[in-house]
């Protein structure tokens, strides 16, 4: 061998080497995250923004941003599987902080205490949205995104004497039906059972994550929720899975509508009372508010009682085994951005974690400041059920029992539950 | 023999007028979902509902084939899985369907019931276990790990299709073929097979249609490599579900397998009448 | 001499027909091999990964086992027990109407007369479609105020069917019929087949009403496959899940969970597969309980028969 071959082998093989360096830190900005937003085909303003994001990240880093949609319901549990059956894990995934128990006991998630405490995005944290991404042993376990809390919408028209969300304004209603809003499911459990059995005085978990649900306070809410349905004042449909309930506001059958900050961006095409028809995209809200029709007031509460709105955090976490854990935190600097935020946070429906992102022209209308201080007021975060998702689905599922079968007692069937939750929790813990 | 004309007619109008009912209702829903497939999206949700759209439209169709990868890329996704796994199952079912026919040794029996035993196991859990194996091996997310599981999970069935086939065909032929000096194989690669081939069809087919509508497992072990079934669920955004879009997804999903149903159901129906499961 | 020389070739005749016995012995292994081995593999370990799972409960660390403490506490929930029952209304009244309904279906066909055979196709269509399809197209119908079936049955149910807990039940119930009928009137058709016509003739001429006809002379033929279908039917309806997950998801409450629907919730809903593990093994025994009375059924048939 010459020593010219030699050289030229060297050269090539050093070539081969710089090419593969270079495939592998441009891989290292290539992460996959999992969120609940359709990218492939954009249903609505969360879908779009994320294919946005994509096409942004993608021409910004280089590197290659894989969505892979997720199912609303199933994300969080989908992730823990993820970990404890060894399956392929995302490098970040959208996650709701009511889970983060289960992530908690389950050491799902990645440790981010060091990344979240050195960013500079820290000190313009929303205190309470970090607290609850904050695991009881005081780890950071998700970088706190959104704050969503639930309001109630109301057609003007339908409340000649005025509308405030509580009981006794209801039943001004004139439309076929007072009131329209989700019951089934663990959803219906946060967005309609909780907000009113607190504003009655009932409080659903101890703080080990155990279920109180025999209080008087909690049976007289559910008292009240049963007259409802006996009364006629709310479509059935709200027992039902899904999300068909909401048909009755869109053509203002029903007066109001039990709402999450978010709302807006599925609801639509609404039609006010007075056959106003409004558009076809998240835009219908926003402009039947704007023209006077639609008004928003805080969540549906006892009639004297301070109202109760349930505010739910979202945040980006780092799987533990993700893949490419820097390109991850690279991932969650950028995305946090406090433009990007701000971004992310009107599209999809909540008030975005940083002070910055807040103060931005987008959340100065009437619409954002409402919700801000309805969440400032009155959010309540969720009950502490060690299992969250069984213990809120178990909940709503007692309750819409016992609106079907108005004899059966309220008391015994929350105890019964009640037992049954607890005891499949001593057994998980 | 000697029932009156009049009797006859009687009979024949009764039994299709019988059917006629059974056979528009068993229709109906699915001519529902065509006409609701094009219907507009404002057209959907009217008070009260109709079977017409009030306007024809194609704006459903035009988001399901053109806003997704529905077409593109779903259905030959699913149109893998459920080619393969069929096809793979006629072999494996066969060969095991005609031992079960034609052997009996000490077990066989116990054997065969297991196999069948396998039928009762609610196939939810095993993905658990099934997603662990994937994964350890790299194959979540592909279309041999579904066409692995598809074929598992339609084999004790065909095996047991594809036995009564056998049953039904005299075993006076194949050992005609012995004598005439054949081995076991060959008499079963030359007579029987071509005898059985009606059966062999059926369970492919069965399994074909089976797999191109299964979902739970498809969402599990391959929600990155989607299948039809799956995809719907792009057409559900979170909080809603837009009923034509839903309609007109079903409607491209259902067509390639309804077509190759109908083009094939002389073949099918007669195999599966004439081949007379009597287990 | 020539005795002698038929004895040698009967001898060696023997040793033959012991070589190819021997092989053949084995024919069926290697027959039954490539099957055996995709179920074991895909099958068969699964489902004993299963039962090792519904004795332990789940960390990230691994499995730690915790005896039967899975089963205990299912046996003592009443929202599983109550699923058990409702498993049990559903499968019954499946089974009653995809065979009653089938057996009719396959009779008036059976009658051969002309064009008959397109209705089969007609009701081959529902079979086709996938249960998720089916299922939203069918809770779609009966929605109050926007679903058609629910208004034209209106006057005879009343409002919000779907919302009704026997009324949900029947809509799931009627869906999942409607979906499986096709193939119960296909191997009933089958079975009529091989009836001979004369029989049928016969039996109509005999001055029985129909009704006696078909209970004293057709049934006892096709009994075999009656089991048959009943059966597959059986274990059919007790593994239903996606049909009535995409039509109710279970509900409204708890009115349409069946045991196969709470183990979907315990599982892929709530991510406890060690507890959902320990439904499947009950449902499991529940499938064995009902194949083991219909196989027994099955075998007194063919002790009579001999």
């Amino acid at each position: 061998m010459t020593k010219w071959m030699r050289f030229s082998l060297l050269i090539a093989v050093l070539g081969i080497a710089a090419l593969g360096l270079g495939v592998v830190s441009a891989q290292d900005r290539s992460i996959t995250i999992w969120t609940k937003f359709n990218s492939d085909s954009p249903q609505n303003s969360q879908d779009e923004w994320m294919a946005a994001l994509i096409a942004d990240y993608n021409a910004e880093t280089g590197g290659t941003l894989t969505n892979v949609t997720r199912p609303f319901d199933t994300i969080n549990v989908d992730l823990n599987l993820a970990i404890l059956a060894g399956g392929s894990v995302p490098d970040v995934s959208y996650i709701d902080a009511t889970a983060l128990t289960q992530f908690y006991v389950n050491e799902t998630l990645m440790d981010l205490t060091e990344f979240v405490t050195s960013a500079d995005w820290y000190d313009d944290l929303s205190p309470a949205a970090l607290a609850a991404c904050t695991a009881p042993d005081g780890a950071i376990l998700c970088v706190p995104t959104i704050t969503q809390g639930t309001l109630m919408y109301y057609w003007v028209d339908a409340f000649p004497n005025g509308f405030d969300g509580s009981i006794d304004a209801l039943a001004g209603a004139t439309t076929q039906y007072q009131i329209t809003g989700k019951s089934a499911e663990q959803f219906g459990f946060e967005v309609f059972f909780f907000p009113v059995i607190a504003s009655f005085g009932g409080t659903l978990a101890d703080e080990n994550g155990f279920a109180t649900w025999t209080q008087p306070e909690t049976v007289e809410a559910i008292e009240w929720i049963r007259s409802l349905h006996t009364a006629g004042a709310i479509p059935e449909t709200s027992l039902a899975s899904g999300f068909d309930y909401e048909n009755n506001f869109k053509d203002a059958s029903a007066g109001s509508f039990i709402a999450g900050s978010w709302s807006y961006v599925y609801l639509n095409p609404v039609t006010a009372p007075d056959g106003t028809a409004f558009p076809a995209d998240s835009t219908s809200i926003p402009s039947a508010l704007e023209s006077g029709e639609l008004g928003f007031a805080p969540p549906l509460h006892k009639t004297g009682s301070q109202p109760v709105s349930f505010i739910n955090v979202n945040g980006w976490a780092i799987p533990y085994n993700a893949p490419n854990p820097e390109g991850a935190m690279a991932f969650i600097n950028w995305a946090m951005d406090s433009v990007r935020l701000a971004e992310y946070a009107a599209a999809y429906g909540g008030l975005p974690t940083r002070q910055s992102s807040l103060d931005m022209e987008m959340f100065q209308t009437p619409y954002w400041i409402g919700v801000a201080e309805i969440l400032n007021e009155y959010g309540t975060p969720p009950p502490a059920f060690f299992d969250y998702g069984a213990g809120a689905s178990l909940f709503a599922k007692t309750v819409v029992d016992l609106i079907l079968n108005p004899s059966r007692d309220i008391l015994t069937a929350l105890e019964q539950a009640q037992n049954e939750y607890n005891a499949e929790i001593a057994a998980m813990m | 023999m000697v029932r009156s004309a009049s009797e006859k007619r009687l009979d024949f109008l009764t039994t299709h007028s019988i059917l006629l009912v059974l056979a528009l209702v068993f229709i109906f829903p699915v001519v529902y979902t065509l006409m609701t497939s094009f219907k507009s999206r404002g057209d959907v949700l009217t008070r009260p509902p109709t079977i017409m759209p009030r306007e024809w439209s194609l704006e459903a169709y035009d988001t399901v084939i053109n806003g997704s990868p529905m077409v593109r890329t779903y259905i030959p996704n699913t149109f893998i899985n459920s080619f393969f796994s069929s096809l793979l199952i006629v072999p494996l079912a066969g060969l095991a369907g005609y031992t079960f026919s034609r052997y009996k040794f000490r077990g066989s029996r116990a054997l065969e019931l297991t196999v069948l035993g396998l039928m009762m196991i609610p196939g939810l859990t095993n993905l658990l276990p099934l997603y662990r194996m994937a994964s350890d091996w790299g194959l979540l997310n592909t279309n041999e790990i579904m066409i692995a599981v598809y074929t598992a999970g339609g084999l004790p069935f065909s095996i047991w299709i594809v036995r009564s086939f056998f049953d039904a065909i005299p075993r006076e032929l194949e050992e005609a073929a012995m004598i005439d000096g054949c081995t076991p194989i060959g008499a079963l690669w030359r007579v029987i097979v071509p005898l059985a081939l009606p059966g062999l069809f059926a369970a492919f087919l069965l399994n074909f249609v089976d797999t191109w509508n299964e979902f739970l497992a498809a969402v599990v072990l391959a929600i990155s490599d989607k299948t039809a079934t799956v995809g719907l669920y792009d057409f559900q955004s979170s909080f809603e579900i837009a009923y034509n879009v839903w309609a007109a997804a079903s409607i491209v999903i259902v067509i390639p397998v309804l077509a190759v149903f109908l083009a094939l159901r002389n073949i099918f129906f007669r195999a599966m009448l004439e081949g007379a499961l009597k287990g | 001499m020539t005795t002698l020389r038929t004895r040698t070739l009967e001898a060696s005749t023997a040793v033959q027909i012991a070589r190819r016995s021997l092989f053949s012995r084995l024919t069926p292994l290697w027959l039954l091999l490539p099957a055996m081995i995709v179920l074991l593999v895909l099958q068969v370990y699964p489902s004993l990964y299963s039962i090792f799972l519904s004795l332990h409960r789940q960390r990230r660390a691994g499995f730690e086992f915790v005896g039967l403490t899975n089963f205990e506490l299912l046996l003592n929930n009443t929202g599983f027990r109550e699923s058990l029952a409702r498993t049990l209304v559903f499968s019954g009244w499946y089974v009653l109407l995809t065979m009653s309904l089938g057996l009719l279906i396959a009779l008036l066909i059976n009658r051969r007369l002309k064009f008959t055979g397109w209705y089969l196709v007609v009701i081959f269509v529902p079979w086709v479609l996938s249960d998720v399809v089916a299922g939203t197209m069918w809770r779609w119908m009966f929605l109050e105020d926007y679903g058609l079936l629910q208004e034209w049955l209106r006057p005879i149910f009343g409002s919000s069917i779907y919302i009704n807990p026997s009324g949900a039940m029947g809509i799931v119930i009627l869906a999942s019929v409607w979906r499986a009928v096709a193939f119960s009137s296909v191997l009933f058709l089958g079975a009529l087949q091989t009836v001979p016509h004369e029989i049928l003739e016969s039996a109509s001429l005999d001055g029985a009403s129909r009704f006696q006809r078909f209970w004293r002379v057709i049934f006892p033929l096709i009994r075999p496959t009656f089991l048959i279908a009943l059966l597959l039917t059986s274990i059919r309806s007790v593994n239903t899940v996606g049909l009535i997950l995409a039509t109710t998801r279970g509900g409204p409450g708890t009115s349409t969970e069946t045991a196969s629907v709470y183990l979907y919730d315990v599982t892929w809903g709530q991510g406890n597969f060690t507890r959902g593990a320990a439904v499947s093994v009950v449902l499991f025994v529940i499938n064995v309980v009902l194949t083991l009375a219909y196989l027994r059924l099955i075998t007194r048939r063919s002790e009579m028969g001999s």
